[in-house]
């Protein structure tokens, strides 16, 4: 591969070191000198030609942009009026108005009931929803009335009962009181009539006492003789009106 | 003339390797450079002036080998007669000069054009894209299909030759 190479490399670098010499030689140069000045004398006349020709295209230019002008011109004046635009948009208005009204019409009901069966049908689940939701907020607030408000009642009931219990109470105490006051008053009243009758009795038994000592003293006497009996009736008496006082 | 003669009038003679051809090929690439500097705005001269003298050298090459080949029948490298005759003709590089003429004369004008540009004129490949009118990959692409053909060509006749 590498002599493959270099032979064109070689090959190249022979044609490079070969020797050319200093320059074309001046016949050479005045040859190609003479060659150029003849072109130049050619181009100078193929430019007054050019000329020419290019004055020949202006010409043709202008003549174009006339005919341009001139049919623009014969357009504009012979083109007809422009219709009448007020009258042909009544007459365009009223004939659709009568074609398409109705149609339009219909279409706009139908599609007006599609539109509102769709928003009910898509508003009745949120309806129903929130219904629920206020129907539950309300029986909340209701139980929470409620609770609130039987916890005051019962506790009003509990507060009355306390003090009925308490009436019952102070009340059962006062009869109690009363009854304890009836009982002394006749325990009183019994003790006073005990004394009494104890003192009745007393008298009625020293009376009886007396009389039976008389009755004695009277056996004895009829059995004995004369024996002097003291008189305690009369001393009976006077300790019978003491204790009466 | 006088300031880009010398380098056409060099770039000619490799290829061609005799004045009679030379001097015509320094004429037409004079001639021709005029002619397109009427037509368009020349950038760089000295590179046109090298192109058109190629293209002409090489021109002239394919005239001379289709000559060569008409007389001689095959052309054989080996033996074709190198485009300057002289009497110390004898030396390698200047076999190899002369079958490398005639090699370059072988190739597609294009690829012809490329390699001489490149190799011979040591432009850059952009240089080369601007003058032909061609990518710079394109002109890669055409060197290196000049560059095998060569050796293709070269080849045989070195072998040919005792290489």
């Amino acid at each position: 591969m590498k002599d493959k190479r270099d032979i064109v490399d070689k090959a190249i670098n022979a044609l490079k070191n070969e020797p050319v010499g200093a320059g074309p030689p001046k016949e050479v140069l005045g040859l190609v000198a003479g060659k150029l000045s003849e072109a130049g004398a050619r181009v100078k006349a193929g430019a007054s030609g050019g000329n020419i020709k290019i004055f020949g295209l202006m010409k043709a230019a202008v003549a174009a942009a006339l005919l341009i002008v001139a049919g623009y011109t014969v357009a504009r004046l012979t083109t007809p009026l422009p219709p009448d635009t007020e009258q042909l948009h009544h007459a365009l208005e009223s004939s659709l108005k009568s074609s398409l009204t109705p149609a339009i019409r219909e279409e706009l009901l139908e599609e007006l009931e599609k539109r509102w069966q769709l928003a009910l049908a898509g508003s009745y689940v949120q309806l129903t929803e929130e219904l629920r939701q206020q129907l539950r907020n309300d029986m909340n607030e209701f139980g929470m009335q409620i609770l609130t408000a039987s916890g005051v009642v019962t506790n009003q009931r509990l507060r009355e009962l306390i003090e009925a219990v308490n009436t019952a109470q102070s009340q059962e105490r006062r009869w109690f009181a009363a009854a304890l006051g009836q009982i002394e008053l006749n325990r009183r009243v019994d003790t006073a009539q005990l004394r009494n009758d104890l003192a009745t009795f007393a008298v009625q038994t020293g009376d009886e006492l007396v009389r039976t000592k008389q009755e004695v003293a009277r056996w004895v006497e009829y059995g004995c003789g004369d024996i002097s009996v003291p008189d305690e009736s009369k001393d009976f008496e006077q300790w019978n009106e003491r204790s009466r006082k | 003339m006088r300031k880009h003669g010398p380098a056409v009038w060099q770039t000619a003679y490799r290829l061609l390797g005799n004045e009679a051809d030379v001097a015509d090929c320094f004429q037409e690439t004079f001639v021709c450079a005029f002619e397109v500097s009427r037509r368009q705005r020349i950038r760089k001269f000295p590179a046109l002036l090298t192109r058109l003298a190629t293209t002409r050298a090489i021109n002239r090459l394919r005239q001379r080998i289709r000559q060569s080949q008409h007389r001689a029948g095959q052309a054989d490298l080996a033996t074709l007669p190198s485009g300057n005759p002289g009497p110390a003709d004898q030396a390698e590089g200047r076999e190899l000069a002369a079958k490398l003429r005639e090699a370059i004369g072988q190739l597609p004008p294009r690829e012809a054009e490329v390699f001489c540009l490149r190799c011979l004129n040591d432009m850059s490949y952009r240089q080369i894209a601007n003058e032909v009118g061609i990518r710079a990959g394109a002109a890669g692409v055409l060197l290196h299909r000049a560059r095998m053909r060569l050796r293709e060509i070269l080849e045989p006749a070195a072998v040919k030759n005792g290489k």
